[in-house]
Order: C-alpha cells, then structure tokens, then sequence
C-alpha cells in the first residue's frame, strides 16, 4: 500500500481502538433521560477505562445551578440508575473533576458564546483538541435551534473544511413527528450541519442482541439459507411493555405508541431482520440494505388501513397482579384522549426474498410483560410423515428475545421416548446471560463510544428515517381522518384489543403467547 | 491437585455425579471453549492456575489442566473433576474442570485421557506454558487438535529460539498463535497506532533515528525474562517501518540494536527501572527522536499504570501532554485477549522473524 495517510502501525481486527479526546455537551443536563442513562453511561465507560482522562462532560440547562450542585446530582443519579453499584469513591472522586455544567436558555446566542470560552478553556485544561459532541437530550422543537446556535457562535465546524478537529450531534427520537417534519427538520439541519456530523440515536441499536442479529444471520450459514418467502411462513415483531406511561403523559398525549416507538424501534428490528447481506460491514453499506427494505415495504391500502392496523388504547386493569389505572387517568393526559398506547400490524416487504411473507408487529404498553421478540415461524415440512389426520405438528419456531433474558431459542419437533410415534415440540434454548460472563454494556455506553470514535454504524441515517416515516405517515393520516371511538378497548395487563388477535387469526395464525 | 482424585476412565460419569448433586436453582453450565492449559510443576503453576479463573470468571469454559511433575515417582497419572465458579449474582455459571497430574513417562498417556472430554464443535485453545522450542512429543500430540496455540515467552530460556520454535509449531500445525507477552504490550501499541495515525505523524515517524525503552525490573516470583516485552516493543516498530537490523550490542547491563531505515541509522537503546508495585517486564516509557528534532516522550503513569501521557516537542514548540487510557488490565487480561483474537497477527509473525534474525541472544 503506498497510500500517504497508510499508518504502518495499524493491523486491522488485532487492536481495538482508543477513544479520541473529546468534550460532551448535554442538551437537556437537567433531564429524565441524562439522570437514568446518560451520566450513569459516561460513569460506567470511565469504570471501565473506556473513557480517556482528555474528557470532560458539560451539562448545558435552563436552571441555574453550579458545577458542584450538578455533580452532587450526577452523583444521586448514578448512585440510583447506573448498571454497577454501589458507586466506586475513588473513581468518582476522579471522574466528578470532569462533570460541568453551564446555565443557558437556548434561545440566548450569549449564552454559547459563553460556552464557546468555556469549552476552549476545558480544552487547554485537559486537552480535549476542540474535539465536541454535542447530545440534543431536549424537546424535539429546540433541535433546530441548537443547532441554529450552535453553528452561528461557530461551535459547530464546517466538516469539509475543519480536518484537525470534529464536531458531532446526537440527536435523540423522535425524528420528526410525520414525514413532512421530518423532512423539514432534516431541511433545517442541514444548513448548519453535514449529514455525516448527525448521529441520530435509538438505543435499541446499540443493544448486543440487536447488534448480534446481523452476526446471527451472516455468519451461520444455515439460518441465512433457509431465511426467504420458501421456508419462512410468517415473522412476528413483538415489543411489549408492562408499565404504562408514567410521568410522560404531556409527551405521549403528543407523540402516541407509533411515534415513540414504532417508527424507530420497530422499524429499524424490522430492517435489520429483513436486510439483504451488505457488500461489508461499512456504516453505509448496511444504511444501504436497510434502507432497501423500508422502501419496500408495500404501501397500505385503504384497505389494509382498516383491517390490517390494529390501534388500542389500555384501560384500568392489572399487570402482574396489581391494580393499574387506564390511559386517560394517567397525569397530564386528557380523560377523552385519542391516542394510541396499542399498535398492531401486518406488513408485506415486496422483494425477491420476502414476497408472501406477512410480518405481524405488535407493540404496546400495560401488556403483561416486557418483552422483545423477533419470531420466524417456519412452514410445515410437506405432509407426508408423522401426521395424524388432520393434526399438524408445530412449526419451528426461532424466537429471537432482545430483552429481558436476551437470547435465542429454536422449537424443534422429536419423538416421545418409547413405543408410541408421538411428537413433541422441544426448545434449544441460547441465553447470554448464562453463556457468557461478562456484563453486557448498556447501550447507551456503547453508543457515545461510537460517536466519539466517529462510526455511525449503529445510528439512523436520514434516509432510514425519512423511509420509515413514508410507509407510517398514511397510518397517521387515517387515524386522523377516521377518529377511533371506542378507546380504551383492552384492559391492563392484556395483550392488547381483540381485533389484533382477529386480524392475524383471519389468515390462520396466532400471537406468540410470550 | 485439592479435588478427589478419581481414576481416568470415571470422569465423565464423576462430573455427571457433580452437576447432578449440586443444587442447580440459577445455576448453570457453560463451555464456549475447550481451554487446555499444559505446565511442568514448577513456580509458575499458581500463577497459570490463577489466570485461568480469571479467564472462566469472563468465558467459562472447559478447563482441562494438565501438569506434569518430573519429580513425581515413576508411573505416577492423577486425575480429578470439579466445578469452576464462573460468576456469582443471580445466576450463577459454572463449568467443569478436569485435572491432570502425571509424572514424566506417563504424559503420553495424556491424550488418550483427554481426547474422550474434548467438547465437540467447541474451539481448542492450548495454553502451553513451556517453552516451544523443546522438543516435547505431548504438544506434537495436542498441538495437533488445538484451533490455536497461545504461548508465552516468559518460558522460554532465550527469545531467539522460543522465536523459532512459536514459527515452527505454526508451520507444522496450521493452527492459530499468539503470546501472552505480544498481549501485555497491545496498550502501548495502541497508543503509538493512535498518536502517529496522521499523514504528518506518520512521516515524523519515518525519520526516527534513537528509541529509548524503559521497562520495569522489580522482582518476581513468577517472571524471570523483563526484556521481552521491551524487546517486542523495539522489534514491532522496527518491522512496521522497514528497518533493517545491522548491529546487536548485547553487554551485561546495556544492550544497543542499531537499524537502518530509510532515513539513515535508528539507534534503539533499553533503560531498567524498578517498581515494586508494577509487573516485571512492563514498559515504564518509550522515547522516540527523530532526525527533525522532535520529541516524542510515551510514559506511563505509575500510580495509574493504565494511564500513558504523550509528550511531543520540538525546537520551536511543545505541545500539551496528552493523556492516553486503556482498559484496565490484571492477570489472565492477555490470555483473554488472545484467545478472542482473531487469527494470528501478522505484526507478530513479522515480530518472531526479525527476532529469529538476532545473532545474540538479547534476551
């Protein structure tokens, strides 16, 4: 290789990489969402040596408040919500000399001019080299007024131009609220912002099992081969939640299941079930089948908007034996609200592999429990052998389970021992957790490490997200031509309205009982 | 040997026994690997059996731990089962560990013992913890099933023929293998892969003509060779930027190589320093200077020994120090990077050549 930037000491797949210096900046310091997951993340990286000692993380808020009134929080926080416990004194007395934060409206340009001087002093502080990511932890609508900021006080670099030093955005979900905000946040980004500086996050990215889906399928060579419209009857996407909405009732009484997680969670399972191998494990190269599949989703009819999409809305009811009350008595959420809490559909990718092969997706909170599965039900072997008239034997069945007990399980049929022919369906069952003994990341940790490493691999890139919306936004559409009225229409702790389970038992099937 | 001995044909039905007594609420059983690990009694028993938990606490496996005692009387073939604890918590893993102790003229009995437990379609990792340029007929045997061999040279009497014989075992086994000592250096090279990965960095580095290495000699009761690592290090950077060897100045408390590279000669000294807390053989510091008159000072934390402050200057500038972390290591660290390691490095390969090629031994 003769190439000038060919560094010698390189060797790929035998050195791991070393996270750059950098410093982050937390829109929203004083949110849900930096208190449960993003400082107990950046404390669990620095636990583990991942995080280098030229970092820090400045919290950037409304509320008045001090460096040391932040870190005392930070410290609650991660004492409450972090995955190791109880917290490490030595270690944080280390980490906390990091930890800042910095008071500002963010509509106010001093307020980042200020930060600018801030972040240039941390820089010759603890030589962070102007490196910045910038995580939007905030109300969608303030996106683009960061961003706004960001750029005129000269925080954001231009990417062409700027070699020795990298600005980066995260921006959390929900992209947009249909497709036409998408594409008008998108538009409004991009004049401060190159695509390649927004890392548009979903955590369910970087969850191991989800990252191990693409392992599961490329790298065995006997799933890959039986996963097309020939052996594969139908494919059910479960994502169920036993709580309800909690404190966020302002938010869901605006966003609604398909946007919180539908769009993004679901879709991006979906994809990565559903993609064709790529070329090479490039960030791009897997966007690129990803986004192939979302683009083929076949559009949904009038038709199948009526019968093939199921919304529900959970009433008062009991999840795992205690009493809960209904959607439209949660707080800040309206006792006549229409929205969604319950989504239950059928999709047809239309491409070579999956022509004929219906995907049912359900999700939905106050179900009886949490769990994420992906299940490939296969069809039957031809009907010759082990058959009793009529009665058919199970299908196989691989359950892939994102959480709780991560892990993979694969329905098998085998004979009862002894004399009788009978058949019995068997499970192989894989579990992470007593497989191996490491701890697996959470996934926010591993998702900061990918952006400060600059590898967006497991991100959304825009197209995803503006595909995805696509095939949505009519399902939006409808619901708001066509008013639901007969919300609340399953109780707690059921697994969702009746119609959800007729719409899949018209073709003859049935909902996994997870 | 602390578990019950038993006679070799019983250990599958032992174990049975094992698994089947113990109260398995939230317990279970794993393997990800088959790890066969092969040490002569000697003082560095303990320390293998110590790495090899720390190995089973993060991928529990099936151990099958030999040990040969050449003291041991004639005939002598020991063998007992247990269960490892991997974790603890609210599931607890367990795996089994299968012990072997025979006397010299027994070893070749070895095999046959174990090839029965060997769990199919699992990879066979062997930690041969001898040195592999002794003939020794049992790794003949058993390098022959293993899927790779991970070796380590602080058990070799001289680097240079421990060089040749990790070539020849790779050679004549096809297999994959590494060196726990290559894995105790990977901080360090991350760190240089990170600080010369510019263009401009990467032409500085090209014009290196002294390396100063300074590596730790505080006693040990387990390692006995601190120059290796150092001695890698060295031999690594020499590899990747096309040095030529021309001289080894190998005297009692100074050993010199001289290079010659593109840019003209690379004088590569080694400097000791001793401290207690720190491994023997851990590198304390690299210096590197260049034609150009840059600087480039690598020194580790010693407080914080997972901690690598960078220094760069040159007559008319000096940077801020930069301050590099990595992984907190410990033992059975290497043994556990190198056996997920993919394939064989080809740095390594190329490290093991240019240390065949070394007249004296330099270490």
């Amino acid at each position: 290789m003769t190439n000038a930037s060919f560094n010698p000491l390189e060797e790929p797949g035998q050195l791991s990489g070393l996270i750059n210096p950098c410093i982050l900046v937390i829109f929203g310091a004083t949110g849900d969402l930096t208190a449960r997951k993003l400082l107990p993340a950046l404390y669990n990286l620095s636990k583990d040596g991942q995080l280098p000692s030229q970092f820090a993380c400045v919290g950037f808020a409304r509320r008045e408040k001090t460096h040391e009134e932040f870190r005392k929080e930070a410290k609650d926080s991660i004492a409450k919500f972090s995955r190791t416990k109880p917290i490490d004194e030595t270690l944080w007395a280390q980490f906390e000399e990091h930890l800042f934060y910095h008071t500002s409206e963010f509509h106010l340009e001093e307020g980042y001019n200020r930060l600018r001087s801030f972040l240039n002093e941390l820089d010759v502080q603890f030589g962070t080299k102007g490196n910045r990511v910038f995580y939007l932890s905030t109300q969608p609508s303030f996106f683009t007024l960061i961003c706004e900021k960001l750029h005129s006080t000269g925080l954001i670099y231009d990417h062409e131009k700027v070699v020795d030093k990298w600005s980066r955005i995260i921006i959390e979900k929900p992209f947009g609220h249909d497709l036409t905000s998408a594409l008008t946040l998108q538009a409004e980004l991009l004049k401060f912002l190159n695509e390649k500086q927004i890392y548009r996050i979903d955590h369910y990215l970087g969850k191991e099992t989800v990252q191990n889906l693409l392992v599961f399928r490329f790298a065995n060579i006997f799933f890959e081969s039986l996963w097309n419209n020939r052996y594969i009857d139908h494919i059910q996407i479960t994502v169920a939640e036993d709580i309800g909405i909690g404190t966020r009732g302002n938010f869901w009484e605006e966003a609604g299941l398909l946007r919180d997680i539908v769009q993004n969670h679901v879709m991006q399972v979906l994809s990565l079930v559903a993609m064709e191998p790529p070329v090479n494990l490039d960030a791009d190269s897997i966007h690129d089948e990803k986004v192939k599949v979302l683009k083929a989703l076949r559009p949904l009819s009038e038709e199948a908007l009526k019968k093939e999409v199921v919304r529900g809305q959970y009433g008062p009811g009991f999840v795992n034996g205690a009493e809960v009350i209904g959607y439209r008595q949660e707080k800040n959420v309206s006792p006549t609200s229409n929205v969604e809490t319950f989504l239950a559909l059928k999709v047809f990718i239309d491409n070579w592999r999956w022509q004929g092969v219906p995907f049912y997706i359900r999700s939905g909170k106050r179900l009886p429990k949490k769990a994420t599965e992906i299940a490939v039900i296969f069809k039957d072997p031809p009907a010759v052998l082990f058959q009793e008239g009529t009665k058919r034997n199970e299908p196989n069945v691989l359950a892939i389970r994102i959480q709780p007990d991560d892990g993979t399980s694969l329905k098998i049929n085998c004979k009862v021992p002894g004399p009788s022919s009978s058949i019995q369906p068997v499970k192989m069952d894989f579990r992470y957790g007593t497989y191996f003994g490491i701890e697996p990341p959470e996934a926010y940790e591993r998702l900061i490490c990918d952006c400060i490493l600059g590898d967006r691999t497991l991100f959304a890139r825009e197209d995803e997200v503006l595909s995805s919306w696509q095939f949505l936004t009519p399902i939006l559409d409808f619901w708001a031509k066509e008013p639901t009225t007969n919300f609340p229409n399953h109780p707690s702790g059921s697994w969702g309205p009746r119609d959800a389970d007729a719409m899949i038992e018209k073709d003859g099937r049935k909902w996994r009982l997870l | 040997m602390s578990a019950h001995i038993i006679d070799p044909s019983k250990i599958q039905s032992e174990l049975t026994k094992i698994w089947e007594g113990i109260d398995k609420v939230n317990k279970s059983r794993a393997a990800l690997f088959n790890l066969v690990i092969y040490i002569e009694h000697n003082k560095r028993l303990d320390y293998i059996r110590s790495i090899t938990q720390k190995v089973i606490e993060k991928f529990p496996s099936r151990v099958i731990f030999i040990s040969v005692d050449k003291d041991a009387p004639q005939g002598e073939l020991k063998t007992a089962v247990s269960v490892l604890t991997a974790s603890s918590g609210e599931f607890v893993i367990t795996c089994d560990l299968i012990e072997i102790i025979a006397s010299k003229d027994t070893q070749m009995r070895i095999p046959f013992i174990i090839l029965p437990h060997l769990i199919p379609d699992l990879p066979i990792y062997l930690l041969w913890g001898e040195d592999p340029s002794l003939k020794n007929p049992l790794l003949e045997e058993l390098g022959s099933y293993a899927t790779r061999l991970i070796f380590d040279s602080e058990s070799g009497s001289s680097l240079q023929e421990f060089a040749k014989g990790v070539l020849k075992q790779k050679e004549q086994f096809k297999c994959d293998v590494a060196d726990l000592n290559w894995a105790r250096i990977e901080p360090f090279r991350e760190i240089l892969q990170s600080a010369f990965s510019s263009p401009l960095k990467i032409e500085e580095l090209k014009e290196i003509k002294e390396m100063k290495i300074c590596y730790n000699i505080s006693e040990s009761a387990v390692f006995c060779h601190p120059k290796v690592q150092a001695t890698y290090l060295q031999a690594w950077i020499a590899t990747r930027l096309n040095w030529t060897l021309k001289e080894v100045k190998a005297e009692e408390k100074c050993t010199q190589i001289t290079y010659q590279s593109e840019k003209g000669e690379v004088k590569v000294a080694f400097e000791t320093k001793e401290i207690s807390d720190l491994p023997m053989g851990m590198i304390l510091s690299l210096e590197l200077s260049t034609n150009k008159n840059a600087h480039f000072l690598f020194e580790r934390n010693i407080k914080l020994s997972n901690q690598v402050r960078a220094t760069y200057s040159t007559a008319e500038k000096c940077l801020v120090p930069e301050n590099f972390i990595f992984p907190k290591g410990g033992a059975g660290q290497s043994l556990i990077k190198e056996i997920f390691h993919k394939g064989t490095s080809l740095h390594y390969l190329k490290v093991l050549d240019l240390i065949t090629k070394v007249d004296k031994n330099i270490c």
